[in-house]
């Protein structure tokens, strides 16, 4: 098949989960600067992109002159999401009841229904489709300095006895990995995990990613479940933004 | 031949010959008169009786000069035991001295009371119920010094509140105050509204347990010295403006840590 824009379709083919497309170039052809956005695009606009993102299919573009390959672009399934990654404006707990004094601003995910927590230690919840996100403050023994809280966390088996008791929620459960950041210059435990859940005799397969950040004598919880597949990984990439947007403006006051 | 009598400073007795006068009962200091001697005259001091008185064993002492002499040597014992008169009279200036400083501290001791109650009564008189929940501070200081395994008892009665230091003489200066410091039974603090309210929360964290501190832990304040400085019961923490909750939390966690240590001895 020729284009008419000096490329002809070579073959296609699929190893694994990735769909390959070879073609045929000219001498003088060089890829776009912007050509795997403008794929991507095509893509989602072809309505191609959905069916590839929920059957976790990968594309590979191969582009030949004469023999050799002279260009390849790779897009993996996720990246063909059509989940808004935009964040909205900044929204605060501070004096809410469940916040126990924790005064924490984030930027929600724009497109997500933000709601009040129903059970006793959800502040708030960000909602879409079968994802969410949650800020849960829960008490800690006492107080803690972040100088001493990072003392702790250099201790595995502080560490483990955190991941174990976090990860109870789920059954089957497994911890995918976890490493220590900061978040807003707080020491924080971040950790991803899949398991079960059952509701209503239902069993489903969870992902979570959640950061444990250490809060003074407060314990918050940024915690976002999904179903485990492809959506979660794609959304993954939204809930760092959005953790990254997470603000204790106390500190900033003294 | 010559003839001596002898007196006994009543009777005269004689004449005697030499050989008679020496079978005498006679001593030393007996008086002797013979023909040709002006006076009576001791014995010992006759030189041709001389004969007589070496016959005579030495005379025995009175009772008195050996009384008198143990009273000497006693006295000598006594003396080099006992003060001197000068030191009887130091040690008794030293007592003097001694109570009229324990007099002036039990007057200035008086008097620093009645001025502490005083001021206790005008702080409590100008008392009020704050609209800070202070009973949410109360709860974190219990529960954070029992992770480090002390318990001191509960109190029954719980005063946390306002009062107008601002109003009251010498007093202004206060940001809080405890009076329930050794006593088990009672929490009884006051905070000056003013400060609280211009204090940042690290500040009321230091304010709050510090307090609690002096009244449940019955701690006193620390030396107004720079090495106290950024410690809980540094009594200057008005100048704590700029500390953080991180460094509230470590010298909380360092004064816990010491009390803890001595709850275990």
């Amino acid at each position: 098949m020729d284009f008419g824009n000096g490329l002809t379709v070579k073959g296609c083919y699929a190893i694994g989960r990735t769909l390959v497309y070879q073609y045929q170039v000219s001498e003088d052809w060089f890829a776009p600067e912007n050509s795997k956005t403008d794929l991507i695009e095509n893509l989602k606009k072809s309505g191609y992109a959905e069916t590839y993102f929920n059957n976790d299919i990968n594309v590979e573009y191969q582009y030949f002159f004469e023999n050799r390959l002279r260009e390849k672009i790779s897009i993996k399934s996720y990246e063909l999401t059509s989940l808004n990654f935009k964040l909205g404006d900044y929204i605060s707990i501070d004096g809410h009841p469940k916040a126990k004094g924790v005064n924490l601003k984030l930027k929600p995910p724009m497109g997500w229904q933000i709601e009040e927590g129903d059970r006793p230690n959800i502040v708030k919840k960000f909602l879409f489709k079968n994802n969410n996100y949650m800020i849960i403050v829960k008490d800690n023994i006492m107080f803690f300095s972040r100088n001493e809280i990072s003392e702790l966390l250099s201790d595995d088996e502080y560490v483990n006895e955190f991941l174990l008791e976090a990860s109870s929620i789920l059954s089957n459960q497994q911890i995918l990995y976890h490493r220590i950041v900061s978040v807003d210059k707080y020491p924080s435990l971040e950790f991803t995990m899949r398991g079960e859940m059952e509701r209503l005799g239902v069993k489903m397969k969870i992902r979570q990613k959640c950061w444990m950040i250490f809060f003074e004598d407060k314990i918050v919880y940024l915690q976002c479940s999904g179903l485990d597949n492809n959506e979660f990984t794609a959304l993954e990439k939204l809930y760092n933004l959005i953790t990254n947007s997470v603000i204790f403006p106390e500190q900033y006051d003294y | 031949m010559k003839k001596y009598f002898y007196t006994d400073g009543v009777d005269k007795f004689g004449p005697f010959t030499f050989e008679e006068l020496k079978q005498q009962k006679i001593t030393r200091e007996t008086k002797v008169w013979y023909y040709g001697l002006e006076h009576w005259t001791k014995l010992a001091d006759l030189d041709e009786l001389k004969g007589i008185t070496n016959s005579l064993p030495p005379p025995l002492k009175s009772n008195k000069e050996i009384v008198k002499k143990q009273e000497e040597i006693t006295k000598e014992v006594y003396s080099q035991l006992s003060p001197p008169k000068k030191r009887k009279k130091l040690k008794r200036g030293i007592l003097i001295a001694f109570a009229s400083i324990l007099a002036l501290y039990l007057v200035f001791f008086f008097v620093k009371k009645q001025k502490q109650y005083n001021l206790y009564q005008e702080i409590k008189s100008s008392a009020y119920e704050a609209d800070v929940d202070f009973n949410f501070y109360v709860e974190k200081f219990y529960r954070d010094i029992a992770v480090y395994g002390i318990f001191p008892k509960r109190p029954t009665t719980t005063i946390i509140k306002f009062a107008k230091f601002d109003h009251i003489t010498n007093a202004t200066h206060i940001h809080g105050i405890s009076f329930g410091i050794n006593d088990d039974d009672k929490i009884e603090i006051y905070i000056n509204p003013s400060t609280w309210n211009t204090f940042k929360k690290p500040l009321r964290y230091y304010l709050i347990y510090h307090e609690l501190a002096h009244d449940v832990l019955n701690l006193n304040d620390l030396a107004n010295t720079p090495e106290n400085e950024g410690k809980l019961m540094f009594p200057a923490i008005a100048s704590y403006e700029t500390k953080t909750m991180d460094e509230f939390i470590e010298n909380s966690h360092a004064l816990f840590e010491e009390v803890a240590a001595k709850w275990k001895n």
